[in-house]
């Protein structure tokens, strides 16, 4: 009676549309875990932002002061942390399943796409989410992201420190990592969602079952992601280093960008910028090279394969080779 | 109309008395200027302080006001012209980071104040120059983490029951699935 009651109010007989029965996998909610760290980062970034102060000289002992004083907010952080790595982890295990599927083929390429651009936003948020401490890893973070910035002339002018003289370089990026990418997640997300509802959960499967039944494995396994990812937060508290020092290359980045680190100690700066314009080239070009039935839709599945492993090679050599140092900076 | 418009003068008249009266009560200090010989302090050096434009012959406090709370600095007394003159020490254990130094009247009110940097001696942030005790090195700070038996405690206990719960969901959907009722088109 009361889900009748609940039902007839908040339209849920909208839940009832078929899906393929096979969404009800895990690896076919790959995409919906994403979604659940995503708003598990947004829940506690609110609550992070109460507590941090974005002017350099402060930034640095306002996270000191989160992990020494306040035990709650503490938690909070190392959570977010977590998230962080859970929802690049899940996003990328997403990527690799689609691709596998070939979920891109017509007419899913928007989904794909906006996908692949929802990857690149999401490394964008580590990447500014770890300027933000302030701390040597940060600091070298920075120098990178203005070296890269350089290259690429005044499309990288905002992200040098003298684009504006009233608000320093680390402010600007907090603008960026709680204002400015959030907003562009947002709206990607609802257009990677609405293209999900519209063009279905997933590509083929001929066994049909409602949406509703999707909801249960589903909420499952959300919590299940939540109480892992609170878990290692206990576990494994996120570390802070010592206020950063400009000039010096002492740390490696955080590990989603380990393959970029790799790359730069082959091929130096233009290993970093060729690095993720080959392996984003290739990921917004699938959709077209992959012609169904033709030795190019071979090809291009074998070369997402291969530059799948040498990601993942990179990613272990940068974790254990000597650390380097780049662009002119002292060890 | 006309009755209207002389009614709201009545209250716009008796609204502007009220404030006139209300005014000299809200601003009932003299508002300093608060200077100091430099905007970026060291812990454990001094600095001075000079102030004028104060109520004359008035008590003030100076205060570091930074993320953490407040630090008293000085009692001081402003002479017979509203000014004053004192050097400052710095706490040698406060912590680097943006701070305002306020000048509080007796009463608990702000009366002037000015920004500064405070930059640690040992570390100055996003610094050139660095000396060898003080490289820079990728080693975590080791930090005394924050500890409180009841948020780790509360924690445990969310965790446990997220996991539960989330177990319970997908044994109950895996029974859903394998009943000859569900899943619509199977």
């Amino acid at each position: 009676m009361i889900n009748a009651w609940v039902g007839e109010r908040f339209a849920l007989s909208a839940l009832e549309y078929p899906i393929p029965a096979r969404s009800n996998r895990l690896d076919f909610m790959l995409g919906a875990l994403t979604l659940v760290a995503l708003t598990l980062l947004g829940v506690t970034g609110i609550v992070l932002t109460q507590f941090y102060d974005p002017a350099p000289l402060s930034a640095h002992d306002s996270v000191r002061y989160v992990i020494t004083s306040l035990p709650l907010v503490s938690l909070v952080r190392d959570i977010h942390v977590w998230s962080a790595t859970g929802a690049i982890v899940l996003v990328f295990t997403h990527l690799v399943a689609v691709f596998w599927r070939r979920g891109f083929r017509r007419p899913r390429e928007g989904l794909w796409w906006s996908g692949v651009l929802l990857l690149a936003l999401l490394l964008g948020l580590a990447l500014t989410g770890t300027l933000l401490k302030a701390d040597q890893e940060a600091v070298e973070a920075l120098a990178h992201m203005m070296a890269g910035a350089q290259v690429v002339g005044p499309l990288g002018a905002p992200f040098q420190p003298n684009f504006t003289p009233a608000s320093p370089l680390l402010t600007r990026m907090y603008g960026l990592h709680v204002a400015v990418l959030p907003i562009l997640l947002v709206a990607l997300l609802s257009l990677h969602l609405w293209l999900v509802r519209h063009l279905g959960v997933s590509a083929g499967g001929d066994a049909q079952t409602p949406f509703r039944t999707h909801l249960r494995p589903l909420g499952g396994f959300a919590l299940l992601l939540v109480a892992v990812l609170a878990v290692l937060a206990l576990a494994a508290p996120a570390p802070l280093l010592a206020p950063g020092v400009e000039g010096f290359e002492v740390t490696k980045p955080f590990w989603p960008f380990l393959w970029l680190y790799a790359a730069e100690n082959v091929f130096r700066l233009p290993g970093m910028l060729l690095a993720p314009a080959v392996v984003f080239g290739f990921l917004a070009l699938v959709p077209v090279t992959d012609r169904p039935g033709t030795r190019l839709a071979a090809i291009t599945r074998w070369t997402g394969v291969l530059l799948f492993v040498l990601m993942i090679v990179a990613i272990i050599y940068a974790a254990v080779a000597p650390g380097q140092a780049h662009l002119n900076m002292k060890r | 109309m006309n009755r209207s418009w002389k009614r709201t003068r009545l209250v716009a008249g008796l609204a502007i008395a009220f404030l006139a009266l209300l005014a000299p009560q809200i601003n009932a200090h003299e508002k300093g200027v608060l200077k100091l010989a430099t905007r970026q302090l060291v812990p454990g050096d001094s600095v001075e302080a000079t102030g004028q434009r104060f109520s004359r012959r008035a008590s003030l406090t100076i205060e570091l006001a930074g993320i953490a709370g407040q630090t008293r600095l000085a009692e001081i007394r402003t002479d017979s012209l509203g000014a004053f003159r004192r050097a400052l020490v710095v706490p040698a254990d406060l912590p680097a980071g943006s701070y305002r130094v306020v000048a509080v009247a007796a009463d608990g009110d702000e009366v002037a104040s000015v920004d500064v940097s405070v930059v640690a001696r040992a570390s100055a942030p996003l610094s050139s120059h660095v000396h060898e005790e003080n490289a820079p090195t990728a080693r975590p700070l080791d930090l005394a983490r924050a500890g409180s038996p009841l948020v780790t405690g509360g924690a445990v206990v969310i965790i446990a029951l997220t996991f539960v719960t989330g177990v319970m969901l997908l044994r109950r959907s895996s029974a859903v699935e394998s009943s000859p009722k569900a899943g619509g088109g199977r």
